[in-house]
């Protein structure tokens, strides 16, 4: 595969894919993950 | 200009006046709503220059007195910039805290509707934040937030987080260009559009392209002082934002100062 097909391959994938359900561990890593992007803690407005 | 709609949108808030917001419970500060429920104040249609300012706790003032809000001090900036009086801008901050980019793009554009701002200031959010709509309900999702949990953990990723950001400041800004309505963004996470482990990604590179000479801000608030609630950039933080957000905002758009200026003459 060229250069040009393999960058823009991104573009056009995957049809029909499953997401893949995390288990509470996986879940909850990402989370703590996730949290560290956001510094301030909110109550919801 | 997009179709005029009569009125701006206000929310609850309105004519208000309360010692506790989000998570400021500190008490040393007073947050006052003016008539359409927004911090600081009233709509004067008839001012010589209408300044929009949208953004989240950031942008509201969270632990701030109103004065040291960065809207506020870039308007003081400008004043002073045009040699104009204080009443003659009319600064109206639609922020509200925790909100999402979404919220920023749709509600500054709504605004705009009403009445025709001379320029458009915002600080964009977090890019994790987003509004999801379930029947006619807008469910603020943060990541902070317990109850939102699953879906954070199962269908959030950094990556639609960040391109929901993309696209929010790509609509914003069409919109002012379209409109002739002179702009510059910020946001407390716009320098990832210069981050490589992002930009490598086909599609974030698209909305990175789309958002190349835009008028953006690549300066981040920084957390060198707290505000009351011990949470937020304070004072000399918002200060040292404003200066630098002032300082491009007259570099990208002379056009608009010189006409400012021809105003208040």
């Amino acid at each position: 595969m060229d250069d040009k097909k393999k960058s823009s391959r991104g573009l056009f994938h995957t049809v029909g894919a499953k997401l893949k359900k995390l288990s509470k561990a996986e879940a909850n890593k990402k989370l703590k993950l996730l949290r560290k992007e956001d510094p301030n803690i909110y109550p919801v407005d | 200009m997009h179709k005029k709609v009569d009125e701006w949108i206000a929310n609850p808030r309105a004519e208000s006046t309360q010692k506790v917001y989000n998570c400021d419970k500190s008490g040393k500060i007073t947050y006052t709503f003016n008539s359409l429920g927004f911090r600081g104040e009233e709509p004067r249609p008839n001012a010589k220059i209408k300044i929009y300012a949208c953004g989240c706790s950031y942008t509201i003032g969270t632990g701030l007195s109103v004065e040291h809000i960065w809207p506020n001090v870039f308007k003081q900036k400008l004043v002073k910039e045009i040699g104009c009086k204080e009443e003659d801008v009319n600064l109206l901050n639609f922020s509200s805290g925790a909100k999402s980019n979404d919220y920023i793009a749709r509600t500054t554009i709504r605004q705009s509707l009403a009445e025709k701002p001379d320029g458009i200031v915002c600080y964009f959010t977090h890019r994790s934040r987003s509004e999801y709509l379930k029947d006619v309900e807008v469910i603020n999702m943060l990541i902070s937030n317990k109850s939102q949990e699953d879906y954070f953990a199962q269908y959030y990723t950094i990556e639609n987080g960040l391109v929901n950001m993309l696209k929010n400041i790509y609509l914003l800004k069409l919109f002012c260009e379209s409109n002739n309505i002179p702009y510059l963004f910020g946001g407390a996470e716009i320098n990832l559009i210069n981050n490589k482990k992002f930009i490598t990604n086909p599609v974030i590179a698209q909305y990175v392209d789309f958002l190349k000479g835009s008028n953006l801000c690549f300066t981040e608030m920084k957390y060198g002082d707290r505000a009351a609630d011990e949470m937020h950039p304070g004072p000399k933080s918002a200060e040292e934002y404003a200066t630098k957000f002032f300082k491009e905002f007259v570099e990208k758009n002379k056009d608009f100062i010189e006409k400012a200026k021809e105003k208040c003459l």
